[in-house]
């Protein structure tokens, strides 16, 4: 085989095993932010929120980025005062928060997305 | 005499009548305050369409039904979001006659980017003058004499002679887009579902389909099928090299059966696509599926068969691309028709330096139209007397040659002229109904849906058409000609029409939405990524106001071309000038109407 040959080929598998890799580790990267939980609104009928049960602990800052993907959402979190308001489809807030008490808060969507909107609900674990 | 002035008083008296019926004479009432109750709801406004007078103001009160939506005015700053629960008064002035579009500006879900609604401002002269214009093209078109226009062969500048006949060329074509299709079809399959900010979606449909249909046919034909990335894992497979001449083909090499020579299998695949036109455009996972599907069986057949019988026989784009090239003003042809009668080798058919032609073209002779040709440029490595031209012609010169007229060519150039009208009603129009008829939201509405789009596309403009050539052979007294052969040579003509009203189309759906592409670049996957930090764009540049003379003018563009080749055609089917003459109005009227119907579509 004669270099050019080689040269094309090795670029075609770059390409074809490269950009699936570059989007994973990317994407893994992100996720290794410290103290920062990313969290994904769906509606319900999609699968709802993603994580639905995050574990923190008390007395620690909380930081969560919150990504609407399919239509605008919102976030809300009574117990603790929290509350995003409105977030735009494709859009990320982040809401800040310490804890102060133990236990299991449930927080839930605030803006009307879906004939199954009540029912957006997932839950905040504090651990004491 | 008495006659033509009785003629002529007849025409004065209907066009009068036709102004006054249209209101033409009418004064704006204008300045007046209107309010009206909108209701938003996935994925229509209602009621989606108001008339008001030219000088009113509008004030919208929108509330939604269901969830969070947007409303913008295109081409102007009034953007304002709709939570639900919430009412929201908009005020737009509507200070001059025409179309004023508004759309949904907050993603609500699949369908948004089609989510419009309309403000006819009255007087809205847009559809009249557009007639009025387009019937004073048709007759001067089918008066005006055709002469071949002058080829210029490009291959006389040197660098581009020496790129085309590097070995890497196609390759490196082929490599950006491969690099690009790899990201579509994981984005498509692992990325958000929402195909606005899904990057397989919006780069098919949005950038390579308005790159494709407003650039790359009308300028160069079938180039793209030159760098498509979906036929080359299994071309380089069977060729068993991807840059270098190979002589150790791979795979079994039959022949494709010869019941299956022709687009029947592309006519089939295309029908399909644009059926569920809505559902492909609109979910990256289809549109991912749709790619690697075309590729594996693209990959199959490179395996079985031998060439590129995917490219010549099944592919539906290629279908596509294939009848639109002849309208296209670059070709690649032989030099000099001498030097190939003498050419014992054939090297372009049967393969020398270069590979044989991958559609089995034979570009020395015989090639008279661009139809198959996929400018792959191995014809240019193997001729060893330097016998080709790649040549700036004039537009739609193929669409003149008679020889090589077939009825699965006729068919899909129908086929394509029904679906840039029928996606431009359900894309474009502000009827929410028929959106979700085509979204498949429900069985029987999409049975429904089907057999209205079938009905049309299938069974009322072929039958249209041929009531054209009817017509045209019974007016003209040319009884000997054949019906069907008039039903196929008249469906060329409609060709540089169906492909300006493609391009307007088009242009309508990409620029308002321009700026989906800067957005999905910067989070390709839609999880929230901003790698450019560009992934809130909303471009306000797009000069939108442009857009209504830019269908006008493609529209009689396409209509004139329409109309010159259709005027060769008549002249090639029916011979003497009086026949001609007869003959040519039938075709020149349906010409007309088409292109009224989409002027009014767009405009009115």
């Amino acid at each position: 085989m004669k270099r050019l040959e080689r040269t094309a080929l090795a670029l075609v598998l770059a390409i074809l095993t490269g950009v699936p890799a570059a989007v994973f580790s990317y994407q893994a990267l992100r996720d290794r932010q410290p103290r920062e939980i990313f969290v994904v609104a769906r509606t319900v009928e999609r699968g709802g929120w993603s994580p639905a049960r995050i574990v923190v602990r008390r007395g620690q800052k909380v930081r969560l980025r919150i990504l609407a993907e399919d239509v605008t959402h919102g976030f809300q979190l009574l117990h603790f005062g929290v509350s995003a308001g409105a977030i735009k489809t494709g859009t990320t807030k982040i809401v800040e928060f310490t804890p102060d008490r133990a236990g299991e808060f449930p927080f839930y969507c605030s803006v009307r997305c879906s004939p199954l909107h009540m029912a957006l609900m997932g839950t905040l674990v504090v651990e004491p | 005499m008495r006659r033509r002035l009785a003629g002529i008083a007849l025409l004065v008296a209907l066009g009068g009548g036709f102004l006054l019926f249209t209101g033409f004479f009418v004064h704006p009432r204008g300045g007046r305050e209107v309010e009206v109750p909108l209701t938003v709801q996935k994925f229509a406004f209602s009621p989606p369409r108001i008339s008001v007078e030219a000088g009113d103001r509008v004030t919208f009160r929108i509330r939604s039904l269901d969830i969070t939506h947007g409303f913008s005015v295109e081409g102007r700053g009034i953007d304002a979001t709709v939570l639900p629960g919430r009412e929201v008064r908009v005020t737009v002035p509507a200070e001059h006659p025409g179309k004023i579009r508004y759309r949904c500006s907050v993603i609500c879900g699949p369908l948004h980017p089609f989510m419009v609604g309309e403000i006819v401002v009255r007087p809205n002269r847009w559809p009249l003058w557009g007639g009025g214009l387009a019937l004073v093209v048709g007759l001067l078109a089918s008066a005006a004499v055709g002469r071949p226009g002058p080829r210029r062969d490009l291959l006389g500048w040197r660098p581009l002679r020496w790129l085309l006949t590097r070995r890497p060329f196609q390759f490196a074509l082929i490599a950006p887009n491969l690099l690009a299709f790899t990201l579509i079809v994981l984005a498509g399959l692992v990325g958000t579902a929402t195909g606005a900010m899904n990057f397989s979606t919006i780069f098919v449909w949005l950038a390579w389909w308005g790159l494709l249909v407003l650039f790359l046919i009308p300028l160069a034909g079938r180039a793209w099928c030159a760098m498509c990335p979906i036929p080359a894992p299994g071309e380089w497979l069977a060729r068993r090299a991807i840059v270098e001449r190979s002589e150790r083909p791979f795979g079994l090499g039959w022949a494709w059966p010869k019941r299956l020579q022709n687009l029947w299998p592309a006519f089939g695949g295309l029908l399909l696509l644009v059926l569920f036109g809505l559902i492909v455009t609109t979910r990256p996972l289809v549109t991912a599926l749709l790619l690697l599907g075309l590729a594996l069986v693209a990959l199959a057949t490179h395996l079985l068969f031998e060439r590129r019988v995917f490219c010549r026989y099944l592919c539906p784009v290629g279908g596509l691309l294939g009848v639109y090239s002849m309208a296209a003003s670059l070709e690649l042809r032989q030099r000099d028709l001498d030097v190939c009668r003498e050419c014992r080798g054939k090297a372009c058919f049967r393969g020398g330096e270069g590979y044989p032609c991958p559609t089995f073209q034979f570009p020395g002779g015989g090639m008279t139209r661009n139809t198959y040709c996929l400018l792959c440029t191995e014809c240019l490595k193997a001729c060893p007397y330097d016998n080709l031209a790649l040549s700036l012609r004039p537009f739609g010169a193929d669409l003149l040659v008679a020889r090589g007229r077939r009825a699965d060519e006729a068919w899909i150039a129908l086929l394509l002229l029904g679906t840039a009208l029928a996606h431009s009603v359900i894309k474009l129009g502000p009827w929410g109904w028929i959106k979700s008829w085509a979204n498949l939201e429900g069985g029987p509405e999409f049975l429904l849906y089907a057999a209205l789009f079938l009905g049309t596309v299938l069974v009322a403009l072929p039958a249209l058409h041929l009531l054209t050539a009817w017509l045209s052979r019974t007016v003209a007294g040319a009884r000997r000609v054949k019906l069907g052969k008039l039903f196929v040579d008249y469906a060329y003509a409609l060709i540089p029409l169906s492909l300006a009203a493609w391009m307007a189309f088009t242009l309508a759906v990409v620029l308002p939405n321009l700026s989906y592409i800067p957005r999905v670049l910067s989070d390709p996957l839609g999880w929230g990524w901003d790698l450019f930090g560009t992934r809130e764009t909303t471009w306000k540049w797009v000069p939108l106001g442009v857009l209504p003379w830019a269908q006008l003018a493609l529209l009689l563009v396409g209509l004139w071309g329409s109309i010159r080749v259709g005027r060769s055609i008549v002249e090639d089917a029916l011979g003497d000038a009086g026949a001609v003459r007869r003959g040519l109005a039938p075709l020149v009227i349906f010409l007309v109407a088409i292109a009224w119907g989409f002027l009014a579509l767009y405009l009115g």
